[in-house]
């Protein structure tokens, strides 16, 4: 039981900071990524094949890239640069060209693209077999399990902070008021002279960032990686868990993974199988629907809508700062009902 | 201050503006008349970079500003607003107005998150300006409400504080008196005289003849997508020509 809520906290923690840097990419700026999974999968084998070393060769014949030694600390930071670097690649050929409906498909199919590079081409990542025998980190090969799960869980609340706190800051700064003017009405930011490319190109490769950091700490707790793992779904599962907790709210995004994810992946166990395993898959495909038609009807905001966020606090100091700067704090919670309505003056 | 030489521009195979030219007078209110598809907004998209003239040239403060694309024509000051108002619904008043003043610091990525200290201290200022902004339109009691809950009136006035807080040098006002009520257009017209006073130069386009003897020093006749006629707006409203043009489109004075 302790190493069942272990488990559930670390895979947890891990799916968060997935949620948070999807949540930046899509309920900020309002960029569509359905393949959001990939950049986990790329920050996961570069994870993998940095820190593999050179394959124990008689016990296993997987072949990749690489074959590096690392510390895991420069892994991790490595498979995020990665996945950044790849995610910078992917938006400079879509974003110039394409409205956000078709950026949704094309990022489909430049994770198939990927998916199939990867399960075909053996000597990158060894193919459709996927890498196992990844070594673990800190003290995890001679520790007991559940203090390995509880220290994956510290290091990837450590990176979940982190990438809150970035998120967050955005989140208040004129940039993420760039973002959210952007993904309201892209003409009209254009219309006041703001950087609508760039700023956009700059929250996708962040996301993808965080991404790649999740991917790699999920490879060293799991010690493996196998291609299926990161099909289409996938993305979409992280794509509801978003919808549902709030996009565009950070907090949202936790709660939603946490909650949402986690929690119906477990209840997969508890699922009848009617004599056949395929069936229990299908079974939390269709409870996620449900869940997600629920929250669209009725709380198309998500659980924790963006209104929800104090939009700015002027960090302290300068004295006239209070009357201008605090006032979204002093407002009475009336403001965070529904929206639209709001009191209309006489005009 | 703008100079609008021989612009020609068509959609598909419709000729909306047909060899326009005009010049827009510094620091006056230029009014932009015409009946209905005479191509006016479109002449204003294509001053605000939303779309490139198949030939012709638009010179700002002496320099070719034709095909720049929006965001290099707004960073030069020339600052619009929407025929239908198009605020950033989700976001507060407030918010939408911030949002819009030019040059932020904090607008960069990286400067969003080490920057703090300076971006903090201009955001303050930019508040209060936009506060009193808001003051100037009367809608301080709404600075917290998301804008897609106002009313035409109100979006309206919204969308000219939101052009102010981007320090415009010149200001295109696409029907910024339509469907509101008498007493809102009066107050837009004693708001614009005032950004004249302020050093601004305006180009607005209505139909409303109340308003316009109000606000334009100066009226430019439009019609299928060249220009008629200029003058003050009593010699053009006298000019045959012109109410021939309306007639096959609509009134002089109509009370849209
Ligand atoms: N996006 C478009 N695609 C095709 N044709 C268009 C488009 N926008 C406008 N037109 C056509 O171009 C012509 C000029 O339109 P425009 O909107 O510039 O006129 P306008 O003078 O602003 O009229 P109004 O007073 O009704 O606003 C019209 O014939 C119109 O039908
Ligand atoms: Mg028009």
């Amino acid at each position: 039981m302790l190493y069942f809520i272990a488990d559930l906290l670390a895979l947890g923690a891990i799916n968060a900071i997935m949620a948070v840097g999807l949540n930046l990419q899509y309920g900020q700026a309002g960029i569509l990524n359905f393949t959001y999974y990939t950049f986990v999968a790329i920050g996961a084998y570069i994870g993998a094949v940095t820190t593999m070393g050179h394959p124990p060769v008689p016990a296993s014949e997987e072949t990749f890239i690489l074959q590096w030694n690392l510390p895991w600390p420069v892994a991790l930071v490595l498979a995020g640069a990665v996945a950044g670097v790849l995610g910078l690649f992917m938006v400079l050929v879509v974003i110039r060209r394409l409205r956000s409906d078709y950026l949704a498909i094309v990022t489909v199919s430049l994770g198939f693209i990927v998916w199939d590079l990867i399960t075909n081409y053996v000597p990158l990542f060894n193919g459709a077999n996927g890498l196992f025998n990844v070594p673990y980190i800190l003290n995890g090969a001679t520790a007991s399990e559940i203090t390995y799960t509880l220290e994956v869980f510290g290091v990837a609340m450590v990176v979940l902070a982190v990438c809150v706190w970035v998120v967050r800051s955005i989140f208040r700064s004129p940039y993420g008021r760039v973002l959210r003017a952007i993904r309201e009405d892209e003409v009209v930011a254009a219309s006041f002279g703001k950087a609508t490319t760039s700023s956009r190109v700059w929250a996708f490769v962040l996301g993808c960032v965080m991404a790649g950091l999740a991917g790699a700490l999920l490879v060293f707790y799991v010690n493996a990686w196998n291609p299926q793992g990161f099909l289409a779904e996938e993305s979409f599962i992280l794509m509801a868990a978003i919808v549902i907790g709030g996009p565009g709210n950070y907090w949202g995004a936790v709660l939603g993974t946490f909650v949402f994810v986690e929690l119906l992946s477990e209840i997969e166990r508890y699922l009848p199988n009617f004599g056949n395993g395929a069936l229990v898959g299908a079974g939390r495909a269709v409870l996620i629907g449900i869940v997600l038609i629920v929250v669209i009807r009725f709380r198309p905001d998500g659980l924790i809508p963006e209104r929800w966020l104090r939009w700015y606090r002027v960090p302290a100091g300068g004295g006239q700062g209070g009357a201008a700067g605090s006032q979204s704090r002093g407002e009475p919670r009336r403001r965070l009902g529904w929206p639209w309505l709001g009191q209309r003056s006489e005009i | 201050m703008l100079q609008i030489q021989e612009v020609e521009f068509a959609y598909g195979g419709s000729q909306a503006v047909a060899g326009c030219t005009f010049d827009v007078p510094d620091r006056k209110v230029t009014g932009l008349i015409g009946p209905n598809g005479a191509g006016k907004s479109t002449l204003m998209e294509i001053i605000a970079g939303g779309l490139t003239p198949s030939s012709g040239r638009i010179v700002f403060d002496g320099t070719e500003i034709q095909g720049l694309g929006r965001i290099r024509v707004a960073r030069l000051g020339i600052i619009r607003t929407f025929q239908t108002p198009r605020e950033l619904t989700r976001l507060p008043v407030m918010e939408n107005l911030v949002f819009a003043a030019p040059n932020q610091i904090g607008e960069g990525p990286l400067q969003s998150l080490f920057r703090r200290s300076r971006w903090a201290a201009q955001e303050r200022e930019l508040r209060l300006k936009a506060e009193s902004l808001l003051e100037w339109v009367g809608l301080t009691k709404l600075r917290e409400e998301p804008a897609g809950s106002l009313s035409g009136g109100q979006r309206r006035l919204l969308e000219i504080a939101r052009a102010m807080m981007a320090e415009p040098k010149l200001l295109l006002l696409d029907e910024p008196s339509a469907g509101v009520f008498p007493a809102v257009r009066k107050l837009i017209a004693e708001r614009i005289r005032e950004m004249v006073e302020r050093g601004i130069t305006v180009l607005v386009v209505a139909h409303n003849m109340a308003f316009l003897s109000d606000v334009a020093d100066d009226v430019v006749v439009m019609a299928q997508g060249k220009v008629l006629r200029r003058g003050t707006l009593s010699e053009v409203r006298a000019d045959e020509s012109v109410v021939a043009a309306y007639l096959g489109g609509g009134h002089v004075g109509g009370t849209s």
